[in-house]
């Protein structure tokens, strides 16, 4: 086992190998240069929910997307219940019983509970869907699995909760040995956490076994009966759940040591004023932002500060309020109208709002926003002048401007992005889940560029679901509940806990 | 050495038009050595020129991911409006081509209020819109054809320079112009964005609705101008243009790279989609194929060229469903 330093390894004895339904020996990743798994091992005991623990970009999601085969590993091997299936695609993966069920559940809205539970093998008679039985069926399932609904309810109208318990029954009911659960949480309400989580607790005493991928290492700690902590792709901590505490918890997971940048938080004046802003889904929302200062907004989904970003950058309708931008009134409708305002979002969905993957890298950089000559045509010379600028500037990994925009790797894409908005000049840039999908080395410099921004006098709204990154950028957390600003958090207020804490209260 | 193979297969299934019209020219010089001569390639130019401006008409649409079905619908009508201006109230030539151009505007900005501002599905709403026109046309002329006698109107489509028509000037300004306007103008590269990712482009600051109604503007204007073209070459209006016109006017913008699904496509294979679909045309006439043939013959030639395209895009997105 590679282990880092300053780790904890409370249970030294090799786990046994027959009460194991998982073991992942040794195994590496590379994207690129990166090495984004470096010999992780880890074993999962049968009955047992594993929790997978780490920073965002410390590889848990590769190695869940390794180990239900979604990505082929370039070395090491995963057993399943002692058979080696390293080799074996997802769905023959599946057909032996292991399931990763994702962020955001596959669910099939338009259809029926009971279609999205037995799909694909709805029961047939005479070569025709057989509803009686396949309502029967699915009812008899559902009700076993302590979620009594109909079945023939439309999927779409459940809530988040139950949408992912709907996605933990299927692969339940389709003996699963091994479900991967990532952040299943997220999102939701601290009650409805509770039940989810304690849904999940008795599931085990079927003999299902779970891996358990969180930011929240309380519900780690509560949960879980053993764990797994990854930092920059190495394990560095692994053990019983119950013998360690949430401070030693806490270390491993962020590393002790680690060289990370802090904002210098000073007095900052006037730029931005928000007042009586109302919006689909929120307000009357009053807010002043200072010149150079980060704001973070905090909230479940759907509870406002998404919306507040979207209606600023001119993607959602204004209904009442102003925005004055260094005193001038702000003119929003359309994302046009705000980026001429001073007003810049940065999307969170990179590939569907963000990026025109039919488009050049150099065309996705100026896009919108074209360097002219003769008043109608397109510079070719500036859009180059201002690649070569960027490239320098963000220093983004790529092979010539002229290829299309989807061989860059994501955190290289999202510079490109940043890259567009920063062009215009903005007063007021959104940010929302500026590194989503990024690789930690990206991550960091995205944060430098974020800073810099700020210390040439832009102000920032920050949308982040991992408590530790809004921590580490922000001046100042509001807290949104049910389309309003509730509190304020400032100065020493602004501790992690207090971000996650804020985010699952209602 | 790979790289080399790998670019140069990508140069020949880009290019798969213009080989196709060579090997087809080809064949056709052999059974019948008129084909390659200039008086063919002047008559080809000529026969193309009409069709390549419909497939213009149809491309600007397309690269936004949309259909404009009514361009000839849209042709019919609007050279029969500059027609009737004429003979009704005897308005200058010059005149009467701008009321030709300005009735086709006009369709197109309808087409496009409905496509982008009322969210029309704009398959649908172009056909029916091109049933109509053709349908007013016949209603108002009792299916006659309108001559036209005007010697300055029917000039471009009659008139030669020195044994050359001038009917084929008409298409190479008309696509050098398009090519200008989609491949330097910032309007031309709005229209790229809005087809390959509308709400990137609409994100990015673009009036993705102005973007949408000024292609189907373009689609009308281009139209319009066909109308005037074809009008001019038959020195009236025929209000019967078939049907397979527009099925070769959409076949041949896909035949030469534009994707059916927005944001991709140069002009230079419009201009050789144009020119295959006129050439096997043509071709076929010469060496006495029949004309039910012809039709058959050139279904399939259609069928291989977009056969290509695929294997095109397959061999680029290798892996994906």
């Amino acid at each position: 086992m590679n282990v880092a330093e300053g780790t904890i390894v409370p249970d030294s004895h090799a786990p046994d190998s027959t009460d194991a339904v998982l073991t992942v020996d040794s195994v590496f990743k590379r994207f690129g240069p990166l090495a984004v798994l470096d010999g992780v091992s880890l074993s999962v005991s049968r009955g047992a929910i594993h929790g997978l623990l780490g920073k965002n970009g410390a590889g848990k999601s590769t190695l869940s997307n390794i180990i239900a085969g979604l990505l082929r590993l370039d070395g090491g091997i995963i057993l399943l219940n002692g058979e080696d299936v390293s080799a074996l695609p997802l769905t023959a993966r599946k057909k032996r019983g292991l399931h990763l069920l994702s962020q955001h559940s596959e669910i099939f809205e338009d259809l029926s509970i009971g279609e999205n539970l037995l799909l694909p093998d709805l029961p047939r008679r005479f070569g025709l869907t057989d509803w009686a039985a396949l309502h029967r069926l699915a009812a008899r399932q559902l009700e076993s699995h302590g979620m009594p609904v109909d079945p023939r309810r439309r999927a779409g109208d459940l809530g988040a909760s139950d949408r992912r318990r709907l996605a933990i029954i299927k692969a339940v009911a389709a003996e699963a040995s091994l479900i991967i659960l990532d952040e299943p949480t997220a999102g939701l309400a601290a009650a409805e956490r509770m039940h989810l989580l304690e849904w999940v607790a008795s599931l085990t005493q079927r003999g299902t076994s779970f891996i358990y991928i969180s930011h929240h290492n309380d519900e780690v700690r509560q949960l879980c009966s053993e764990y797994t902590v990854l930092r920059d792709g190495k394990v560095t901590a692994s053990g019983k759940a119950a013998a360690l505490s949430a401070d030693a918890m806490a270390r491993v997971i962020t590393g002790a040591d680690v060289a990370e940048f802090h904002r210098s938080r000073e007095d900052h004046p006037a730029a931005i004023e928000i007042s009586g802003l109302t919006f689909p889904g929120g307000g009357p929302v009053d807010l002043t932002i200072g010149r150079g200062e980060i704001v973070g907004l905090v909230g479940l989904l759907g509870e406002g500060p998404q919306e507040l970003m979207r209606a600023l950058g001119g993607l959602l309708p204004v209904e009442a309020g102003a925005v004055l931008v260094d005193g001038r009134a702000a003119r929003l409708g359309s994302p046009g109208q705000s980026l001429d305002s001073g007003i810049a979002y940065l999307t969170h969905d990179r590939i569907g709002e963000g990026l025109v993957g039919s488009m050049s890298v150099t065309e996705n950089l100026n896009l919108g926003n074209w360097p002219r000559s003769l008043g109608w045509l397109v510079s070719g010379a500036g859009m180059n002048r201002r690649m070569r600028e960027a490239r320098g500037a963000m220093d983004i990994v790529m092979g010539s401007g002229s290829q299309e925009i989807g061989e860059l790797s994501g955190g290289n894409q999202q510079k490109v992005l940043l890259g567009r908005l920063l062009e215009r000049k903005p007063r007021l840039l959104l940010l929302d889940e500026p590194t989503v999908g990024v690789d930690v080395a990206a991550k960091e410099q995205i944060h430098r560029l974020i800073d810099d921004a700020t210390k040439k006098g832009v102000s920032v709204l920050l949308l982040a679901q991992d408590p530790e990154e809004m921590q580490r950028l922000v001046d100042r957390v509001m807290i949104f509940s049910k389309g309003r600003i509730a509190r304020t958090l400032r100065g020493a207020e602004i501790t992690i806990d207090a971000i996650a804490e804020a985010r699952t209260a209602r | 050495m790979k790289v080399f193979e790998m670019a140069s297969k990508k140069f020949l299934l880009d290019n798969v038009v213009w080989i196709l019209i060579v090997i087809f020219s080809v064949l056709a010089g052999f059974l019948n050595p008129f084909f390659l001569s200039e008086g063919n390639l002047q008559n080809v130019l000529v026969q193309a020129t009409t069709l390549g401006v419909l497939v213009l008409a149809v491309s600007f649409t397309l690269l936004i991911g949309e259909i404009d079905l009514s361009v000839v619908g849209n042709l019919v009508f609007s050279s029969m409006v500059g027609a009737y201006a004429m003979q009704q109230f005897g308005v200058h030539w010059m005149l009467a081509v701008l009321i030709t151009i300005v009735a086709g505007v006009l369709v197109g900005l309808l087409n496009g209020y409905f496509v982008a501002y009322l969210r029309m599905n704009s398959l649908i709403a172009t056909l029916a819109m091109g049933l109509f026109l053709q349908g007013a046309v016949l209603g108002a002329t009792q299916a006659r054809t309108m001559v036209v006698t005007d010697e300055g109107y029917s000039y471009i489509g009659s008139a030669t320079i020195g044994n050359w028509p001038v009917m084929p000037l008409a298409l190479f300004v008309a696509y050098l112009l398009a090519h200008i306007v989609l491949a330097y103008s910032a309007w031309g590269r709005s229209l790229y964005a809005t087809g390959g990712n509308r709400r990137a482009a609409n994100a990015a600051g673009i009036n993705v609705k102005r973007a949408r109604l000024g292609a189907f503007t373009a689609s009308g204007f281009l139209a319009g101008v066909a109308g005037f073209l074809y009008t001019s070459y038959l020195g009236g209006v025929s209000v019967t243009v078939g049907s397979t016109t527009l099925l070769y006017a959409v076949a041949a913008p896909v035949i030469g790279g534009v994707s059916l699904f927005g944001g991709r496509g140069r002009v230079i294979g419009m201009l050789g989609g144009t020119l295959l679909i006129t050439v096997i045309q043509t071709g076929l006439q010469l060496i006495n194929v029949s004309a039910y043939y012809i039709q058959m013959i050139g279904g399939a030639m259609i069928l291989l060229a977009i056969a290509v395209d695929a294997f095109r895009i397959r061999s680029e997105e290798r892996g994906v469903v």
